[in-house]
């Protein structure tokens, strides 16, 4: 199992450089001077601005040549250094702002998984208990249609005409802890529905893969009733695919998504992405790419972890 | 020569009976574009091939062009068919229909699995109506005015039942109606240029690193998981900004026979490429897998032992064994496609001004809401039409999944 660890971890390695090289090459092409944005083209004359960029340009180090750029670059990361903003909040460090957005993005995304977790494997249960039958062939239905809404079209009609027609939930807003809970129901609502479909698909498909198995026919054969052997037997053997795919999720989920985020006024990661993105804050996109792909990296190698503990046999491979 | 034609007897028409009578029949009637689109892109592929055969083998009475001509007649007589639901037969390129005793083969099991399921039917004739409205759209027969915007006629409620505003108007008076059905072809292309794009290059990176192992494998691994690490819509944005931005691709780009016959904005078509080029991970980690378990069957020791070159036994012999992964992840990378350019369209990078797309008119409607009384049709009008489709590709996926996984068959 040591051996497995670090072999996994060494995997890591190369797959980080090449997401700092990706990101650098993106920026470097969607932005070759970085200082010219910083700068702008307001406030003095032509030779003024362009002294001042070349200042700039001296004090970011875009004036060096691309691989001293990105040594100076991966130096920034080892120490964690990530810069300070430029437009969104001006002069602040981009690590505390990411800090102050992971709790709201958490705050809609813990709940609205757990609710979709748990209705997607009751629902999913439940297909395969009915499986071919109306019911299960109903419900997979209207889950996947439900999924096949785009979420801004669930957004505009939600908030138009659940939240400001019918002033069934409040439209906009967001406040930190348990009194936050009523402004997050429709986004969370909003979430369960988008998501459900796939998830339902998913574990439907996964309670249905084990129950062909062998030792499932043993237990029907040893006279089990069906209700104990899809209860007791498959759902155990389901929650290890169940478990991964949580631990996956899990960095989505500090992430957090983009247009319910904006839309609702939640200042999680989401909504601040899309800032940055709109308003060319280079040091907030840089550091989310990069914090981002840590996470997926550290996660993956967490499920796997996890896989390898569970089953000997992906350890030998 | 006589025995070559002896051989084509025409497909016998299956008789239909029982329960999906009614729906295949539809599913039959309305399937023609799609068996339209099958012969002439079979037609047209296979006519240059056989050219380049003719041109070889001169007018050599076996294999010269007047034989396979007819062959080829037979086999998009038999392609139309099979996709019309008419004849359960696999159309084969050579034009030969199957023998008493050969085999059926796989996808003619996965067909006659489908063809029971009545969602998997209802599902496929609404592909084909959207099929049919989009080429209808694309050809300029209906929705012409699209992009004509009409002062006098602002924000026309539907059923005004005059004119072009069959659904009512936009906020500077385009037809909605016009402008969802105009966007059922930029949907088709959307969908089937990024799935298109991004099933050839994970299948063969995904074929290439299950096939050869080692290190091959080792750097394709490398770049896929370096890639799905980087957030996707940071990547797309900031590719689609990079090809927005560039001068000389947006002359080349709108002096090309592109921007004449597809008629979408240098835009849209980049986000296409993007989307195309950033989502073949999923294919290629699939296709990949299924590779390394294929590639130490016996068909494939045989193969390398009769001496069949590497290139054919991976694209000829073991590619046809997992082409159905690479059908399920086309179909769903289509929708995927779809739905993404509602977001990257709310964002701010793709469609361009005078251009009609669900995603643009999703994005405009919020607008709409805004005013009283409420606009409500151009956003019921784009959710709708873009509902119908994702959905019915879905269901039909799931069918396809079931239709295809052998497991299924006691």
């Amino acid at each position: 199992m040591g051996f497995y660890i670090l072999r996994r971890l060494l995997h890591a390695i190369p797959v980080l450089l090449g997401v700092t090289l990706i990101t650098f090459v993106l920026f470097h092409v969607v932005c070759p001077n970085a200082a010219e944005i910083l700068v702008g083209t307001k406030g003095g004359t032509g030779e003024e601005i362009k002294a001042r960029i070349a200042k700039e340009s001296a004090r970011l180090g875009t004036d060096q040549p691309l691989t001293v750029q990105y040594g100076r670059f991966l130096n920034e990361l080892v120490h964690w250094d990530f810069g300070q903003s430029w437009r969104l909040q001006k002069g602040r460090d981009v690590i505390d702002m990411l800090g102050d957005g992971v709790g709201p993005s958490l705050m809609l995304a813990v709940p609205a998984f757990l609710i979709e977790l748990l209705l997607a494997v009751s629902l999913a249960l439940f297909c395969a208990y009915y499986r071919n039958s109306v019911a299960d062939i109903t419900t997979v239905i209207v889950t996947v249609a439900m999924m096949s809404v785009p979420a801004l079209s669930y957004i505009l009609f939600g908030q138009y005409f659940l939240a400001h027609t019918w002033n069934m939930f409040p439209v906009f807003g967001y406040q930190p802890g348990l009194a936050g809970l009523a402004t997050l129901a429709l986004p969370i609502l909003i979430w369960v529905a988008l998501a459900l479909g796939g998830e339902v698909r998913f574990y439907r498909t996964v309670m249905l893969e084990e129950m062909r198995k062998d030792y499932v026919r043993t237990a029907a054969s040893k006279g089990l009733s069906t209700k104990r052997i899809l209860f007791k037997h498959v759902f155990k053997n389901g929650m290890i695919p169940l478990i991964t795919r949580v631990i996956v999720t899990v960095p989505f989920l500090m992430l957090g998504s983009l247009l319910i985020e904006r839309f609702f006024g939640i200042p999680g990661l989401g909504s601040m992405t899309i800032d940055a993105v709109n308003q060319n804050d280079l040091p907030v996109i840089k550091a989310m790419v990069v914090i981002s792909a840590i996470l997926l990296v550290v996660f993956n190698l967490i499920t796997d972890l996890c896989y390898a503990l569970v089953d000997p046999r992906v350890r030998l491979k | 020569m006589t025995l070559a034609v002896a051989r084509h007897v025409h497909a016998v028409d299956l008789p239909v009976r029982g329960r999906g009578a009614v729906l295949s029949r539809v599913a039959r009637l309305v399937s023609w574009p799609l068996a339209l689109l099958y012969v002439l892109v079979g037609f047209g592929w296979r006519l240059l091939a056989l050219f380049a055969r003719g041109l070889r083998y001169g007018t050599h009475p076996e294999r010269g062009l007047p034989e396979g001509l007819r062959r080829l007649r037979q086999h998009a007589e038999q392609g139309a068919r099979y996709l019309g639901f008419a004849s359960d037969e696999v159309p084969r390129w050579n034009g030969t229909l199957r023998q008493p005793g050969e085999s059926y083969g796989p996808w003619h099991e996965a067909r006659r699995r489908l063809k029971r399921n009545r969602v998997a039917l209802v599902a496929w004739i609404g592909l084909a109506l959207y099929l049919m409205v989009g080429i209808a759209a694309q050809a300029g027969w209906i929705a012409e005015g699209y992009g004509q915007a009409d002062k006098t006629a602002v924000y026309k409620e539907p059923g005004y039942f005059e004119g072009p505003w069959f659904f009512g108007t936009d906020y500077i008076g385009h037809s909605v109606g016009a402008m969802a059905l105009r966007g059922t072809a930029v949907a088709l292309w959307i969908g089937t240029f990024a799935a298109v794009v991004s099933c050839l290059i994970g299948g063969i990176l995904g074929a290439l690193a299950g096939f050869f192992g080692r290190w091959v494998d080792d750097l394709i691994v490398w770049f896929y998981t370096t890639l799905e690490s980087v957030p996707e819509i940071l990547l797309v944005v900031a590719a689609a900004y990079v090809i927005k931005t560039n001068e000389g691709l947006r002359d080349t780009y709108n002096a090309s026979f592109l921007k004449e016959s597809l008629g979408l904005s240098l835009g849209l078509f980049s986000i296409i490429l993007v989307i195309g080029l950033t989502s073949w991970t999923g294919v290629c980690r699939q296709v990949r897998g299924e590779f390394i378990r294929q590639r130490d069957l016996d068909y494939v020791t045989a193969a390398r032992a009769l001496g069949v070159p590497t290139r054919r036994i991976i694209f000829r012999h073991v590619f046809p064994n997992v082409m159905h992964l690479v059908l399920i992840s086309f179909s769903l990378l289509f929708i995927g496609a779809i739905k993404y350019e509602v977001v990257l369209t709310f964002l701010g990078v793709g469609v361009e001004p005078g251009e009609a797309s669900w995603g643009r008119m999703i994005d405009q409607a919020k607008l709409d809401l805004l005013s009283e009384p409420t606009k409500w049709w151009q956003l019921t009008a784009a959710t709708a039409m873009l509902f119908g489709l994702v959905l019915c590709v879905n269901l039909f996926v799931d069918a396809l999944r079931d239709a295809l996984d052998p497991r299924l068959k006691d």
